[in-house]
């Protein structure tokens, strides 16, 4: 029906060209209509036409939506570069300044053909897929490298005449958005994982997130962020284009927004829309949420995207085990409140310290990275190297449950620990390994450990004696989870280990603190007579 | 019960009884001098529950069999009568007593012993 009504205004304007038709036979050719036959004249014909389509795609989404668009290719042909931008773009960028796509009227008429482009994507996915068979992401993609310079150009020095940065921000806005919308559908990304310029797009794709294209212009840097940032989450399903992306260096400044968020605007903050961009903290907090949302998609933490081991690990270390699994939440508000605030549970620490070190971590790797580089993943992420936040460096962290933490919170800390058994699995395992590297003894047969625990420090466990902090600590923990909960219970019978780490407890020197620690089980089971290994459910009831 | 039957016989599945054993069984330091048949020694606490543990294990089939099928019955016997190299203190004859009076008594060892 839509394009039933505007079949009278395209009969009244003349037959439509296409841009690339138009062009053979241009002969009065203007530096702003380059590219035109009928000059003038054709172009306001035509933004009137695409005008009106939109016009028609904002105000009849519904019944649009049972159409499929059937000008892409004329639509394409009016947003295509002409030769000089082209030729400005690749060889000389300092005559970008000067090319036709920046003039006001030029600039402003590509800006319209491209919401319509836009919007009809929106009102049916099948004109998504149908934008990506005529080669729609090609296009778009010179587009963004363009009108990206561009902006970067004019955001140094403004140009006499031509298009305001504000103008071309917001037609930057509308291409990323596009892509960020096709992207969500596999053929879009089969189509951007083909493009021959995919590094380079995966590198203005970075700039258009770390704000070094668009930088604060009354709040569309902002919108073409979060654009960017939806893109990230779309095109992060596809293995390829996660490990160009990573490869970009666009986990920095995702990890960096992540850090500006405000918890106590948590739950007023609006959907971004054009009217929130003066509300900046608001607006930074929705960016949070995008990048959150991004770095768990890029990980492979978050089960929608495939695993990137590389990532998982890095993330690890930068946020830290426990709140690097938050990333697979669909609430990211949680992660954002965490990471934005002072936590001290057992299986969670972070602070203002922890935040300020990795802020400061994030501007050194950042500087000495090169802007336009894009490694391997692993090349990366290298930059990271043994990084280590000073304020865990003396936590034992055993099953990603800070120890000192679970004994000072005693029963309370049970609701932090994800899988009791587990935790106490490893805590076993850590005392046989501490057991085996510090009992030296001439008859002293190793315990068998049957694997190596897991937690921060145990690249040092073997520096834990058995007089240490650490070890009265894990024996300390090992006592709750006896006291409070049966749950070893099984461990013990059931596992190779179990037995004979029980049995080991009795080795350990009279004169030790964690001896008296073992001897007050005794006192935790209630009776004279029962012994430590009856708190573990050792099967001594009968002699009591 | 069955957690009682469920860790005794673990214990005999990993064959890690030599381990309390090696506890119980070792003298102290100070164990020569005139005051240990007293049970005086700093672990005396310790190795009093060991043998209440080895007590009540020696009650499980698994651990009685083991023990009668290896050393572990003559080791007992020799902390009982106070061999030289075994820990001499009067609670660890007591906790050997008791757990060879079990294995006399049951009626799968018992009659074993006797032959």
């Amino acid at each position: 029906m839509s394009y039933e009504l505007l079949l009278p205004i395209v009969e009244r304007g003349g037959k439509i060209r296409s841009f690339a038709e138009s062009t053979k036979d241009n002969t009065r050719t203007s530096d702003w209509t380059e590219g035109f036959s009928g000059g003038k004249g054709q172009m306001e014909t035509m933004e009137l036409l695409i005008k009106t389509q939109l016009l028609l795609c904002r105000r009849f989404t519904k019944q649009m939506s049972r159409y499929k668009y059937p000008a892409y290719g004329i639509l394409l042909s009016c947003v295509q570069l002409p030769d000089s931008c082209q030729q400005a773009l690749s060889k000389d960028k300092s005559k970008l300044a000067s090319t036709c796509l920046l003039l006001p009227e030029r600039a402003e008429f590509v800006g319209t053909a491209l919401k319509l482009l836009f919007s009809t994507c929106l009102v049916s996915p099948l004109n998504s897929e149908e934008l990506v068979s005529e080669s729609g992401i090609p296009v778009l993609c010179n587009l963004l490298f363009y009108f990206s310079d561009a902006l970067a150009m004019l955001q140094i020095k403004p140009v006499l005449g031509a298009a305001s940065a504000r103008t071309v921000s917001e037609i930057l806005g509308v291409i990323v958005h596009t892509v960020a919308g096709i992207a969500y559908f596999e053929s879009g990304r089969k189509s951007i994982e083909g493009l021959p310029d995919l590094t380079k797009f995966c590198v203005y794709w970075r700039r258009c997130i770390d704000g070094t294209v668009c930088p604060d212009l009354d709040g569309k840097d902002i919108l073409v962020k979060s654009y960017a940032l939806e893109g990230i989450a779309s095109m992060a399903k596809d293995p390829a284009l996660q490990e160009i992306l990573i490869g970009a260096g666009i986990v920095w400044p995702m990890l960096r927004m992540s850090l500006s968020y405000d918890p106590t605007l948590d739950h007023d903050t609006p959907h971004l829309d054009h009217e929130d961009l003066g509300v900046s903290v608001s607006a930074t907090n929705v960016l949070a949420k995008l990048a959150v949302r991004g770095l768990g998609m890029l990980s492979g933490i978050h089960q929608d995207a495939p695993a990137n081991e590389l990532l998982t690990a890095s993330l690890g270390k930068l946020l830290t085990p426990p709140v690097s699994q938050m990333l697979r939440n669909n609430r990211t508000g949680q992660i954002l409140g965490v990471l934005n605030s002072n936590v001290e549970r057992a299986n969670i620490i972070w602070n203002v310290s922890m935040r300020r070190q990795l802020l400061l971590t994030l501007d050194r790797i950042e500087k000495e990275r090169p802007s336009d580089a894009n490694p391997s993943v692993k090349e990366e992420l290298d930059v990271i190297g043994g990084f280590e936040f000073e304020a865990l460096r003396q936590e034992l962290c055993v099953g990603g449950i800070y120890v000192r933490l679970f004994n000072k919170d005693g029963k309370e800390a049970f609701s932090c620990v994800s899988n009791p058994t587990e935790f106490g699995q490893e805590l076993l395992e850590l005392a046989a390994t501490i057991f085996n590297n510090r009992m030296i003894e001439k008859l002293w047969k190793p315990l068998p450990s049957s694997k190596v625990p897991v937690g921060a420090p145990f690249a040092s466990a073997t520096e834990i004696t058995i007089s240490s902090n650490d070890f009265q600590a894990v024996m300390t923990a090992i006592s709750l989870l006896v006291r409070y909960d049966g749950l070893l219970d099984d461990f013990v019978c059931t596992s190779t280990i179990g037995p004979q780490i029980l049995f080991s407890f009795l080795e350990l020197p009279a004169k030790l603190e964690v001896c008296c620690r073992l001897m007050n089980f005794r006192a935790l089971a209630g009776s004279s007579t029962r012994q430590f290994f009856f708190s573990c459910s050792f099967p001594l009831r009968s002699l009591t | 019960m069955s957690s009682k039957q469920q860790f005794a016989d673990a214990v005999s599945r990993e064959k890690c009884l030599w381990r309390l054993f090696r506890v119980l069984e070792r003298p102290q330091n100070n164990e020569h001098q005139d005051k240990v048949e007293a049970g005086s020694e700093e672990d005396e606490p310790r190795k009093r529950h060991g043998w209440l543990v080895l007590e009540a294990l020696s009650s499980s089939p698994s651990i009685a069999m083991q023990l009668f099928h290896t050393s572990g019955w003559i080791e007992l016997l020799g902390v009982l009568v106070g061999y030289s190299k075994f820990t001499r203190i009067w609670s660890a004859r007591v906790g050997a007593a008791k757990t060879l009076s079990r294995l006399l008594w049951d009626p799968a060892t018992g009659p074993l012993a006797g032959k």
